[in-house]
């Protein structure tokens, strides 16, 4: 068996797709386009992007594509997972925090704001959908950011893809692993019946890593706000909004590794263990049976979830 | 209005412009005739100076503040056209080996983990 991979950049983060298979997949080199299809869907920086014409428009229904529709939803069900830490609905918080720009050219210093808005509580319930019309209504005051949930669903997305290829010719076939920056999606276990082995990046050392996971069928995530950081005027920011507060999280976790049945919801898994801190962050993916979490804290502490034994 | 150029202005102009010439070949001589003294006298101090030694800076230079730039109420810049992607490329790996048993648990810690497929991390 070969493995054949495929690294490119897309959504501001550098992309992995692999295929294990004798012959060489033919659906490997459209990834990239599949990708850049959805970012001009998805993305809040592209002017003319569907996301953002939908984030324009308040007050009356606007028909939505089928890749805005689905990754409403699984924005959705990950606000539901999370007991609303992790929502859509912080996109006014994020631009105040600085994050108004692509990563790639935010200056690391951006100014701060003349006057601090307050807090604004924006249910995700107050957004109606209607899926017969496939309409999202956004009220005044409402936008949208996907943010991690629609890099999350485009892995998960592209390994359903690659999966399908090798499942329609199965003496090619093999396993899938896509990587969108971070956010990992894997179709099963590889050809030999073994694990992929996948490891967890030391925030302290660049390029090592401090453990190794071995992980067949699921999804693995890492959050965390070692990156995407920046200063507003003398005050540390990030890009993890805490909803209660509609700041950058104040938190003892710098990243927070998640393994789930998929990669959506590692992705947000990941993201609630990093707004909810250290202690209760481990005590939440505790008390889901389908999580498996590794948490390095600011401190230089790292903290294993019981089940995360299965997969070292 | 301008009249008719006439015979007699033609005549004063050429007078002009004879004069004219006369006095810069008259200022660009006696100009050769005194700086060129000089002139040798200017090389030969050169060529016998000795350079003095270049006096290294002994303050570190003063920070200047960084100060991002401020755009007008209301106004932002918006970045179009297509970026320059790095050119993706299929890249076949023939497996060397057997892939390590899920049973055998190996701890990495700290160390290079150079078997990992991928990594994962914060993005």
């Amino acid at each position: 068996m070969t493995l054949h991979r495929l690294q490119f950049r897309a959504m501001g983060s550098d992309m992995l797709a692999v295929v294990e298979s004798e012959a060489a997949p033919s659906l490997l080199a459209q990834v990239p386009a599949w990708f850049e299809e959805w970012e001009q869907v998805l993305s809040r920086f592209r002017f003319d992007s569907e996301l953002t014409r939908l984030n324009q428009i308040h007050d009356r229904p606007v028909q939505v594509s089928d890749i805005l529709w689905d990754v409403f939803q699984a924005a959705r069900a990950a606000e539901q997972r999370t007991n609303g830490l992790v929502t859509p609905t912080v996109l006014e918080a994020i631009i105040e925090a600085g994050y108004d720009r692509p990563f790639d050219v935010l200056p690391p210093l951006t100014k701060p704001r003349a006057a601090p808005a307050e807090p604004a509580s924006h249910p995700l319930e107050a957004i109606t959908a209607d899926p017969s019309a496939r309409t999202i209504t956004l009220p005044e005051g409402f936008g949208l950011d996907f943010g991690g949930v629609a890099k999350g669903w485009a892995a998960h997305q592209a390994m359903k893809r690659l999966q399908a290829e090798d499942l329609e010719d199965p003496a090619a076939g093999g396993a899938a692993l896509t990587d969108a920056g971070g956010d990992i999606a894997i179709s099963g276990p590889r050809a030999d019946g073994g694990s992929w082995q996948v490891g967890v990046a030391d925030p302290f050392h660049a390029g090592q890593e401090i453990e190794a996971l071995y992980l067949e069928q699921c999804g693995v995530a890492t959050s965390g706000k070692n990156r995407r950081r920046w200063l507003q005027g003398n005050k540390p920011q990030h890009h993890i909004i805490d909803p209660s507060t509609s700041q950058p999280a104040e938190t003892n976790v710098l990243t927070a590794t998640v393994i789930a049945p998929t990669v959506m919801e590692a992705e947000a898994a990941a993201k609630t263990v990093v707004i909810l801190g250290g202690q209760d962050g481990l005590a939440w993916i505790e008390s889901d049976p389908s999580l498996a979490g590794l948490l390095v804290l600011e401190d230089r502490q790292v903290l294993y979830s019981q089940r995360m034994e299965e997969y070292l | 209005m301008s009249g008719k150029p006439s015979k007699k202005n033609n005549k004063w102009n050429d007078i002009q412009t004879v004069f004219a010439a006369a006095a810069m070949t008259l200022t660009l001589g006696l100009w050769n005739l005194f700086a060129g003294p000089d002139r040798a006298r200017a090389a030969a101090q050169a060529a016998q100076a000795t350079p003095e030694p270049v006096q290294e800076a002994t303050e570190e230079p003063a920070e200047v503040p960084v100060v991002p730039t401020v755009l007008p109420p209301g106004m932002k810049i918006t970045f179009i056209g297509p970026t320059a992607a790095p050119q993706a490329t299929v890249v076949a790996q023939q497996q060397q080996q057997a892939q390590p048993d899920k049973k055998k648990k190996k701890k990495n810690n700290g160390g290079g983990g150079g078997g990992s497929v991928t990594t994962t991390q914060s993005s």
